[in-house]
């Protein structure tokens, strides 16, 4: 008989994981807090139509109690953001009281949603190349049936075009969206001038990969661009986990059972994990479920405090799980002066659709740049950082704004020893405080005035200005890609995991998240936990 | 037990309303509508373009337009009426022809028209100033004086309440009271020991269902005053100490004799033209409170005390000012942000964020942030000028925080999100000639703003640095 799995938490990967050992006749146990999706709102309507049908309109984009109204703050960090989640994505960052943490040099963000973080991203998919892969225990063809299968299974469209020479092409990509016009004309400037932007700034430009589907697929409906992807794509064109959960939950061997906040495994003296204690986030009580495997799969942070607190009651000993890492995020306003005062159509998809990479010296040092054209963002908040009282600024924006866009350039991340994450012992509780230290490298500042310098350069001879005073590092915390605390790797040790990702130091955890990365590269991550799930599932059981 | 001597006919079904825009009126109906003891309420209003009936009612409201000097505008209305509750009258400075024309002839009219359309019966509110020993050079007393006769004498089932002093939001005798509060002085007409029995109006409201529902139409006059008696002036220092936050540091006395007798002789001699009449003086010289009765003993025990009537009136006064502002700029802010006048969800939504977003800060403004919301609320213009110099020198000003919230609701709301979107496709160079006219506008405004400004930036920091220095 096959052993029973338990997984705790239902994130990309725990869900992709699940789903591949239901198939193969696993008999799986999912744990989740899981704050469930509110049901969309008038999910027939545009973007347009919603303003227009809703009866109240300024508490579905702004939320009950005004939270996505973003004002200035404090002198220091008077330009925080562009833009603030919108109240329908709430329940993504809603808090789990029994979850208590202080950080140090990163703000981080933590889900406890079905689907968890994934809910509320952009979509951003690109495998990872041999030199990204170099500190995996694994090569980009051992992965790559994986990063397949993902892609057939949730459906990511895009293109083999330039930005190949740092992406690798997928052959079940399906067809790239249909381009926004200001995304259109830069393209299409881009293929006059690639040569001069290759040469001159290393740069490459290219269809960004998407987790949406440009057509129908599974039984679900293709994009139908209504222009509402930032407030909750209604009819699930766009790939969130929760859809996989979904499918996972018409499996009759797997049971999943949401309230629940998993604080630790219960260990025998073989370092033998017994069975697993959460606590009901109904009544309180703690409750004990057993299983022969067990997977953990709740996001670096939740699936660290869960090792750590079961290290402690192990062997006494709170530990530091060294090389936790995660992208720094630069935000790089612009406008294409070739589009500016051009008409302006709401019903475009909203997300990033062309995507650039700025060459590095390391291959795995590339930077990653993803171009969201400005459509129907919240622009309250960009108008306040414009230098113009209010009413002048509405009139520069409506001339400028089908010619505005941002890059979110990413930055890679490697594992150092000061970036760390601890237990603090809370007094007179048995529950414990999850404590994160994060430092940035020193040396990160100058690379990201050297992208932004070659990335303004590219934009220019694209006919692109970057708007002076408005470029933005966002803080440590903010990409949402949190890895590396308990790194796989051949080589057998302590506090680390092998090939497989199953833990050294318990013989029969494994986790399946970001806390087993090795590396980070500036592409997002996300597709990778997918594969990597998937290639446990498909390999180690 | 009280045992109420006389009970007439069955439970009030239609009721017929005067005087329901005025201010006991206004505070009667909506507590009349909902009630389930009665059918169907019919209001005679004068103006019904200007009068806004309260919502959410189980009766049937029924707006009459027409006039109590005017019968054959309300005689088919009077038809089927049970109780007929007689509140509208002339009253304060009004010219003293319409005191009884209004007050006298009008309750005639109403009186014989109810006797003939077959009224059950017959509420009439009154005045407490009716009982005063000297009625001369006071037409309102003497007016409702006669129409307490006429209804005494129409053969109908009827009531008379005589209220007190009626304090609550909007009360003609609280705004011309708040009028002598003129810090730091307080106004006292006379020496101030004349004893009065202000009433709440919520709670003669109460007394007035009361009435209706218990069918105390007996032929009585009930007095009708709050549970607290005060002299005069202590009743002035409380209102003063309400609105000012700390008692009065002086009183002045002004004699009533020598005032009275110039307005008699100026109402006998040249007309009644002045904004006051003798008349109204009455109140600072006579005992103003009730003799007890049943319906008194019977609701004086909820009754609203009057230094808690006085909180409530002022912080329903303060509240109601602080509303009115808020849609005041808002509509401000709304034509300076996008030339438009904003919808009422627009304003709904604009005062409910305030109360979430900017709880705080808005309260207790001081120095130049105030100074910056006080100078922009004078105009678009002016909103433009300070709105600039704050984008560059004083980023966390309160109004750039009210026009910013401002923003976001307009560009969330059905009726101006597209305000924020190109209306028309235009070519670069156009474009380009609208920034440069947007530029040098803009340009010439922080000049202006920066020359205006600075200065008074400069100095209520200086004065504020100067403060703190004198407190460390």
């Amino acid at each position: 008989m096959k052993p029973t799995i338990l997984v705790v938490g239902s994130g990309a990967s725990g869900v992709h994981f699940t789903l591949s050992m239901l198939r193969k006749g696993y008999r799986v146990t999912m744990l989740d807090v899981g704050w469930a999706k509110p049901p969309i709102v008038n999910p027939e309507d545009n973007f347009d139509s919603l303003n227009e049908n809703l009866p109240d309109p300024a508490e579905y984009f702004l939320g009950e109690e005004f939270e996505a109204v973003i004002l200035p703050g404090g002198d220091d960090d008077y330009i925080t953001q562009y833009y603030g989640f919108p109240s329908s994505k709430n329940y993504v960052f809603k808090p789990a009281k029994t979850f208590d943490y202080e950080a140090d040099g990163m703000v981080p963000l933590v889900s406890f949603a079905q689907g968890g973080l994934a809910e509320a991203w952009t979509g951003g998919a690109y495998p990872l190349n041999d030199a990204e892969l170099g500190e995996f225990p694994f090569g980009y063809e051992d992965i790559r049936p994986y990063y397949e299968e993902v892609t057939r299974r949730i459906g990511i469209n895009g293109a083999a075009d330039d930005l190949a020479r740092f992406i690798p092409v997928s052959e079940a990509l399906l067809l790239p969206l249909d381009l926004d016009e200001n995304s259109e004309d830069m393209l299409a400037r881009y293929q006059i001038r690639k040569t001069i932007i290759n040469k001159k700034y290393g740069c490459s430009m290219g269809r960004s990969r998407v987790t949406t589907l440009s057509q129908d697929q599974d039984g679900r409906e293709g994009c139908t661009c209504c222009g509402r992807c930032l407030w909750g794509c209604p009819n699930g064109a766009l790939y969130t986990p929760s859809l996989t959960l979904e499918t996972c939950r018409q499996f009759a061997n797997f049971t999943y059972i949401p309230g629940m906040f998993v604080h630790y495994f219960d260990v025998d003296a073989r370092k033998h994990i017994k069975n697993v204690i959460a606590e009901s986030l109904q009544d309180g009580r703690l409750h004990t479920f057993t299983a022969d495997t067990y997977v953990l799969a709740s996001g670096t942070l939740s699936s660290s405090k869960i090792f750590l607190d079961t290290f402690q009651r192990a062997t006494g000993e709170i530990v530091k799980l060294t090389g936790l890492m995660d992208n720094r995020q630069v935000l790089v306003p612009f406008v294409n002066l070739n589009h500016i005062g051009k008409a302006y159509h709401s019903d475009r998809y909203q997300y990033h659709q062309l995507a650039l990479g700025l060459e590095a010296a390391n291959p795995f040092e590339y930077i990653h740049g993803q171009i969201t054209t400005l459509k129907t963002l919240q622009i309250h908040p960009v108008l306040q950082n414009m230098p113009l009282g209010l009413r002048s600024a509405i009139e520069v924006f409506k001339i400028f704004r089908t010619g505005m866009g941002v890059v979110n350039l990413s930055f890679y991340d490697h594992r150092r020893s000061e970036n760390y994450i601890t237990l603090s012992p809370l007094p007179e509780s048995w529950r414990t405080k999850l404590a994160i230290n994060y430092l940035p490298e020193p040396s990160q500042h100058q690379m990201i005035l050297n992208a932004v310098k070659r990335l303004r350069g590219a934009l220019r001879e694209l006919g692109s200005i970057v708007i002076p005073g408005t470029v933005l590092i966002r803080p440590i915390g903010a990409s949402v890609h949190y890895t590396g605390t308990l790194p796989m790797s051949e080589k057998s040790g302590p506090l680390s995991t092998s090939k497989y990702c199953q833990s050294y130091d318990f013989e029969n955890l494994y986790l399946v998240d970001g806390s087993t990365i090795p590396f980070l590269p500036a592409k997002n991550i996300t597709l990778t936990l997918m594969a990597n799930a998937l290639r446990i599932a498909e390999e180690a059981f | 037990m009280i045992i109420y001597p006389h009970r007439c006919g069955k439970l009030a079904k239609i009721v017929f309303l005067t005087g329901a825009s005025g201010f006991v009126g206004s505070r009667l109906l909506p507590r009349l509508l909902p009630d389930r003891q009665i059918d169907e309420i019919r209001c005679l209003v004068r103006q019904p373009e200007r009068f806004s009936p309260p919502i959410n009612s189980a009766a049937r409201l029924e707006i009459v337009a027409g006039d109590l000097l005017y019968p054959e505008t309300y005689l088919s209305a009077l038809q089927g009426v049970d109780s007929v509750v007689h509140l509208a009258a002339a009253t304060g400075k009004a010219p003293s022809i319409d005191h009884f024309r209004i007050n006298q002839e009008g309750t005639r009219l109403l009186v014989e028209h109810s006797r003939t359309a077959g009224v059950k019966r017959f509420l009439f509110v009154s005045s407490i100033s009716v009982k005063y020993p000297d009625l001369s050079g006071y037409p309102y007393a003497r007016s409702k004086e006669a129409a307490e006769q006429i209804v005494q004498s129409s053969g109908l089932p009827f009531c008379i309440v005589r209220p007190t002093i009626v304090i609550g939001l909007d009360s003609p005798i609280w705004t011309s009271l708040g009028q002598l509060v003129q810090s730091p002085f307080l106004l006292v007409f006379g020496d101030g020991s004349a004893q009065i029995q202000p009433i709440y109006v919520d709670d003669l409201t109460t007394c007035l269902i009361s009435i209706l529902h218990n069918k105390m139409l007996d032929g009585k006059i009930y007095e009708l005053g709050g549970p607290d008696r005060r002299p005069f002036v202590a009743f002035q220092q409380e209102i003063y100490a309400a609105k000012i936050g700390r008692p009065p540091r002086m009183e002045i006395r002004l004699p009533v004799k020598p005032i009275r007798g110039m307005l008699n002789w100026f109402e006998e001699h040249i007309g009644d033209f002045l904004p006051v009449r003798s008349g109204q003086f009455s109140s600072f010289v006579y005992d103003g409170s009730i003799q007890a009765n049943p319906l008194f003993e019977k609701h004086k025990e909820e009754m609203v005390g009057v230094s808690q009537m006085v909180m409530e009136t002022h912080k329903a006064e303060e509240a109601r000012k602080a509303h009115q502002q808020l849609l005041v700029e808002a509509q401000l802010f709304t034509r300076y942000l996008i030339d438009k006048e904003p919808d009422d969800y627009i304003l709904n939504k604009y005062e409910q964020g305030h109360d979430y977003v900017l709880p705080s800060e808005v309260v207790n403004l001081s120095g130049f942030d105030a100074f910056c919301l006080r100078l922009a609320g004078l105009g678009t213009g002016w909103t433009r000028l300070v709105d600039m110099y704050c984008t560059f020198f004083f980023k966390q000003a309160a109004l750039r925080k009210k026009l910013l919230l401002l923003l976001a609701i307009l560009e969330n709301s059905g009726s101006t999100y597209r305000s924020f979107q190109p209306s028309r496709e235009r070519s670069l160079f156009i474009s380009m000639a609208s920034l440069i006219r947007i530029g040098l506008g803009a340009g010439l405004v922080l000049f202006v703003s920066c020359l205006f400004l600075m200065p008074f930036h400069l100095g209520f920091s200086a004065l504020r640095l100067i403060r703190g220095g004198k407190r460390a």
